[in-house]
């Protein structure tokens, strides 16, 4: 069975998109069978994969409306092994069409259901909000993946997405684990970001993932040229990275089985 | 004062020439040196506001304006007064790492 994970966080930038275009090609190259679900209106997941949303035949919210099947939104990628349901501008009328349904924060979840058994890895992109759709996107995951990106204001967002996932989790989906924290755009010659990982690391401990995403030029210009980093320059540090925390990920999985 | 030079000609080569300049930027480098000079993260691609000839150092030089997207923030006490950066110590961080050290051992 497919596990599914949940890439949040309350603020904008920190590498939500990236973290979850990079880690699916990731997951792809080394053999699981992913798909991505892009749960932003703003669709950068879609872009990130090189998606033309112009040229959409189904996406997402044609699920979410009942007029297609989730089956038939699937995407391929150019990367084999990798999948992925798109968004287009329209999605920003999912919150109000979640509003209007009976159980609206499982939504998602049952409407996932039968791709779990398709895939290894289910990673959901999900907006830079507490509304119902990231909602939706907790109460479906197993885990939930936070990149927090090395500044001293992300630690704010940070704890107050905690104490919503411990909410959710409370009483929506007690199944919700802490995948990992993943700390993003690291500097290693700036100070504070050698302040952020030191004291992430102190508070946070296992909780925080050894890979780290270094601030990368090329991570950036790999979402605009609509390509995972690994497709464009796989020796690049940004790609090397997302490899290494899929290769955690699925060790820290096999540890919490075993 | 007595006109030499058709004025719609040459506003049409400066203009000309400007896009010519616009086009060969380094877009990449323009970035970074942004980034640097005013410590910030942009979010998204730069855009060409305005550009015009100036004189540096007695030659011909250009100013190119860029509009950016940032992701800026601004902190309020509980009274709604602004509390300015250098009262946001190391110590508040602590604190801050404190408090999801607890959240996440209930999870």
């Amino acid at each position: 069975m497919g596990h599914i994970i949940c890439i949040a966080n309350l603020k904008g930038g920190v590498g939500k998109t990236t973290t979850a275009v990079n880690l699916s090609a990731s997951f792809a190259f080394i053999g699981k069978k992913t798909l991505l679900i892009d749960c932003d209106p703003q669709g950068s997941a879609t872009t990130g994969v090189g998606l033309s949303k112009k040229k959409l035949a189904l996406t997402l919210y044609d699920a979410l409306s009942g007029k297609s099947s989730i089956e038939e939104t699937v995407c391929n990628t150019e990367l084999e092994g990798m999948k992925v349901i798109p968004v287009r501008g329209e999605f920003f009328r999912a919150e109000l069409e979640l509003m209007s349904r009976p159980n609206k924060e499982n939504v998602l979840r049952n409407l996932i259901s039968p791709l779990r058994d398709c895939y290894d890895y289910i990673l959901l992109d999900t907006p830079p909000s507490l509304g119902l759709v990231s909602i939706n996107a907790m109460t479906a995951a197993d885990s939930l993946l936070i990149p927090l990106q090395c500044e001293f204001l992300a630690y704010e967002s940070l704890v107050q997405l905690l104490k919503f996932a411990r909410l959710v989790k409370k009483r929506l989906n007690s199944s919700l684990s802490l995948a990992g924290i993943l700390l993003t755009m690291y500097d290693m010659g700036e100070k504070t970001s050698q302040q952020i990982v030191a004291n992430a690391r102190k508070h946070l401990k296992n909780a925080v993932f050894k890979t780290v995403i270094p601030r990368s030029s090329q991570l950036r210009e790999s979402s605009a040229q609509g390509k995972p980093l690994l497709l464009s320059d796989p020796e690049a540090v940004g790609a090397k990275s997302y490899l290494e925390l899929a290769h955690e990920i699925i060790k820290r999985k096999a540890k919490a089985l075993a | 004062m007595t006109k030499v030079a058709n004025t719609e000609v040459l506003e049409k080569a400066r203009n000309e020439l400007l896009e010519k300049v616009k086009g060969a930027l380094e877009m990449k480098e323009i970035r970074r040196i942004l980034e640097d000079q005013h410590n910030l993260e942009i979010s998204d691609d730069l855009e060409v506001h305005n550009s015009q000839i100036i004189i540096h150092n007695n030659r011909i030089g250009y100013k190119i304006e860029f509009e950016v997207l940032l992701s800026l923030s601004v902190l309020l006490d509980e009274n709604g007064a602004y509390i300015p950066p250098d009262e946001t110590p190391e110590g508040n961080i602590d604190q801050l790492g404190g408090l999801a050290e607890d959240i996440i051992k209930e999870m």
